[in-house]
């Protein structure tokens, strides 16, 4: 079995009213996370998906419950600040607004940021830097400002920022949400090879379920408890439950699902159109033989 | 006599500069009255410059801009009142919030119409109403609520100005898919209640066809295409060389297509692509 | 539009100004500066028009993106001028009415000045802002005041605060037009009025300005502390600054440059101040 990098044991969060009021964020979550697996937190806003992630990298301190990063058991009290940097520094986060996450008025050195703060040669950080744009295909725009950039192109840059610091699990916090379809498709491209060419372990936390199904495991968070866990095709497969959790099934799904409730022999798990036509066209081709 | 028209409209981005840039290619759009119309394209196809264009944000380059039927820029001190004719929600409206109160933020709009006090409290109460926000949000600060909340805030800001014709860019920009559905069907709600003229800029197709009764697709600077939802995704190959999405099951029925079967490609809602391939599969229900 | 304005703008270049060292162009310009206050007599002026506009031929910057930074000083400029025509005195009457008389040395101080300001500003914006990326700018100025350190002045938060001022402002302005245009869309009115009316009409886009900002900053701080950062101590930079000999060189002309602005005051002295 792989090495379990983030492990959630029994985790439980409040948010604070005005007036003292504790509303839970999380109750009692469990969740392990495998080194060089692909996870999306699937939710809708507010059903706590975003808390799990600040408390993974440490900006939230949990309520109860235990958190093991990297085998080791956080405990904030004894935990030296070396320690705390480590942490975030090997575990990335990227965010949703594009903008409010990019400090340099250049791109190059934006991304230079992190290994100028971990303290990294001159020499090393100008290796790491080109490294990280020629990934996320951004080298021909190193020097340019980054509000002359789309928002897919900020959020690539972002994305290098965090690479240029070398972690091994990265979380994407609804970093898709502010983009266009274009920008969504170069942010989740980037991502996947991220995952396959570097085994960098991908937490996506979205609410869309398109880029949900390019994870290997889907967990669906609604009112801070965990409501399914699976491959994308287990979890779509649950339309009921996803329907009550505020969320999209594809159209292929339902689709398929419905002929397959009035009896026709087809999968209640097909996620894109070219699966469902590929099992259309099956039946389809069965009909044509009997006549 | 129609919503809104575009007569021979351009516009031009720092013309005469070297970032000089075509936004809006001498185009002619006609919007009709009394339905809910989308405008599709990508980031950079024009669309949000039309929208800009139709509240007189920004003046055509070259062109007409006709609301009702009368010219927009004719004279420009009547402006205001084309203003008033057509209300423009900005992407992203929360951002604009800043009254004390919910209740003030939605009044805003009617107050600088110099409207009676109480003209403007039934306005306001009625758009609220429009927008699903319940009586006891009005006295809240728009910064104590929620973000889906936020947004509803600032649509209804605009409602409440009575406009004969609502143009909306991205309303559901950023929401989860169950705030998504409340504030589009709110908005188709709207639109069928008080018979105005509403233009929903998106660019996801799959949204704006279960919403909208035409459509007006733009791709770089110019309208391509323009008709019922039908009429749109029957086209649905040059939406895609566009790259555009389609929605899923018009998708799926052209990947049918392509294999060789004869099925109708122009349906983009599963029930429809249900009633389709039912009709292919000859209906019988095998069990 | 907001957007158009070009002062302390940057342009990319690849000119010897473009490639010196940022802190050396710091001391050069304050060099330039004193050189321009040194100047007392006609020729000295007429040598310091012929290095600025020497300045701008080395620079490659078109003529009139270097002409349109004197127009947010034009104001400044023609009062400057205008005060001095008016109100100096001196003994070669030119022309006398009513209570207005105006002498030779108003007029040739009034040129002066001109001459001083726009050498100025334009001396100042080749050198430093059209051919220094801001980023460099601020770095130099943390590299150069890095002593002061052991006074204990936050010479490295003073600059990441510049920084980050500087990577926001196209932000907040490109905001400022979007708020400003959706409460004009609510029948907001910025345009007419009175000076208070229109200050009034500013409340609804500070409001949401600030709050965004506020917004900003905060995601700005947990982005920023999630890459590690915390503060000065321990930081490495990417780009190492290198006095090349172009440096040493230029450091040299300007000295030159103030030397010969002293000998052309000493021997061609027709004073005009």
């Amino acid at each position: 079995m792989a090495e379990i990098v983030i492990k959630a044991e029994n985790l439980s969060f409040f948010y604070e009213e005005d007036d003292g009021a504790k509303i839970p964020v999380l109750q009692n979550f469990d969740l392990e996370i495998e080194k060089g697996s692909f996870v999306a937190l699937l939710g809708h806003n507010g059903s706590g998906k975003s808390t799990l992630a600040k408390l993974f990298n440490l900006i939230l301190t949990p309520e109860s419950g235990n958190l093991y990063l990297f085998g080791k058991r956080v405990d904030e009290n004894e935990m030296t600040d070396d320690e705390l940097f480590e942490i975030r520094r090997r575990i990335g986060m990227v965010f949703q607004n594009p903008d409010n996450q990019l400090v340099a008025t250049i791109v190059e050195e934006d991304v230079a940021f992190g290994p100028e703060n971990l303290g990294v040669p001159p020499k090393e950080i100008r290796q790491r830097v080109d490294d990280a744009l020629d990934f996320v295909k951004m080298k021909k725009f190193a020097r340019h400002s980054p509000h002359q950039l789309s928002g897919g192109q900020k959020q690539r840059v972002a994305i290098a920022g965090i690479l240029a610091c070398k972690p091994e699990v990265i979380i994407f916090d609804e970093s898709t949400a502010m983009l266009d379809p274009l920008g969504r498709a170069e942010v989740m491209s980037t991502i996947e090879t991220l995952n396959k060419e570097f085994g960098t372990t991908i937490v996506l936390i979205t609410h869309y379920m398109e880029e949900a199904t390019k994870a290997g495991r889907v967990v669906v968070i609604d009112n801070g408890k965990k409501l399914l866990d699976g491959t994308p095709k287990e979890v779509f497969k649950e339309t009921k439950i996803l329907r009550k959790a505020g969320l999209d099934i594809p159209q292929t799904t339902l689709l398929l699902q419905e002929l397959a409730d009035m009896g026709y022999d087809l999968p209640r798990n097909a996620l894109t159109p070219e699966e469902g036509a590929e099992a259309l066209a099956k039946i389809l081709s069965e009909k044509e033989k009997i006549k | 006599m129609t919503a809104a028209e575009l007569k021979n409209v351009s516009y031009i981005y720092s013309q005469n500069t070297p970032f000089m840039k075509v936004a809006v290619d001498n185009i002619n759009i006609t919007f009709e009255e009394n339905m809910t119309i989308g405008l599709i394209g990508h980031t950079g196809s024009g669309k949000s410059t039309v929208a800009q264009m139709l509240n007189g944000i920004l003046r055509p380059t070259s062109g007409d801009v006709l609301i009702r039927g009368k010219n927009m820029w004719e004279s420009p001190k009547k402006l205001k009142e084309f203003r008033y004719l057509t209300g423009l929600v900005f992407q992203y409206p929360e951002y604009q919030l800043f009254e004390e109160t919910v209740y003030k933020d939605i009044a805003f709009g009617p107050k600088n119409m110099g409207l009676a006090e109480e003209a403007i409290d039934r306005r306001v109460r009625e758009a609220a109403n429009f927008v699903g926000l319940s009586e006891s949000v009005l006295e809240k600060s728009p910064f104590d609520i929620s973000g889906g909340q936020k947004r509803r805030v600032a649509i209804a800001g605009v409602i409440a100005m009575n406009p004969k014709n609502l143009v909306l860019d991205e309303p559901a920009a950023g929401l989860d898919p169950r705030g998504r559905d409340e504030i589009l069907g709110r908005i188709r709600e709207y639109q069928q209640q008080t018979h105005s003229t509403v233009i929903m800029i998106s660019h996801s197709m799959e949204d704006m066809a279960l919403y909208c009764d035409k459509l007006v697709v733009m791709h770089e600077s110019k309208p391509i295409m323009a008709g019922t939802c039908e009429e749109v995704f029957s086209r649905a190959e040059e939406l895609e060389k566009a790259g555009l999405a389609v929605p899923q099951v018009t998708k799926l029925m052209m990947e049918l297509n392509n294999r060789g079967y004869n099925v109708n490609t122009s349906v983009y809602t599963v029930e429809e692509a249900k009633k389709e391939l039912l009709r292919v599969l000859g209906g019988e229900i095998k069990c | 539009m907001l957007k158009d304005i070009t002062l302390g703008q940057f342009f990319p270049g690849n000119s010897v100004l473009h490639r010196l060292d940022p802190r050396v162009k710091i001391v050069i310009c304050i060099a330039y500066i004193v050189g321009i206050f040194l100047c007392n007599s006609l020729a000295a002026y007429i040598f310091l028009i012929a290095m600025t506009v020497l300045l701008m031929l080395i620079s490659q910057l078109p003529v009139k993106t270097v002409l349109k930074g004197i127009q947010p000083v034009v104001v400044i400029i023609i009062f400057t001028a205008v005060l001095n025509v008016f109100w100096r005195g001196g003994e070669t009457e030119l022309f006398s009415f009513w209570i207005i008389t105006i002498y030779l040395e108003g007029v040739t101080s009034a040129i002066f000045m001109m001459i001083r300001i726009i050498a100025l500003v334009i001396g100042t914006c080749i050198i430093l802002t059209y051919t220094t990326s801001p980023i460099a700018l601020t770095d130099a100025i943390e590299r150069l005041l890095s002593p002061l350190r052991i006074f204990k002045i936050p010479v490295h938060e003073f600059a990441m605060m510049m920084t980050i001022a500087l990577r926001f402002i196209p932000t907040l302005i490109e905001e400022t037009d979007k708020i400003m245009n959706a409460q004009k869309a609510r029948g907001s009115d910025f345009s007419t009025g009175s000076l208070a009316e229109r200050a009034k009409a500013l409340v609804p886009v500070l409001v949401p300005l600030f709050i965004s900002s506020f917004r900003r900053a905060d995601e700005l701080a947990v982005a920023m502390e999630c890459r590690c950062y915390r503060g000065g101590s321990g930081r490495t930079r990417m780009t190492q600054l290198h006095l090349a000999k172009r440096d040493f060189f230029s450091i040299l002309l300007t000295a030159l440059f103030i030397a010969s602005v002293l000998l052309i005051n000493q021997y061609f002295p027709i004073y005009v101040v």
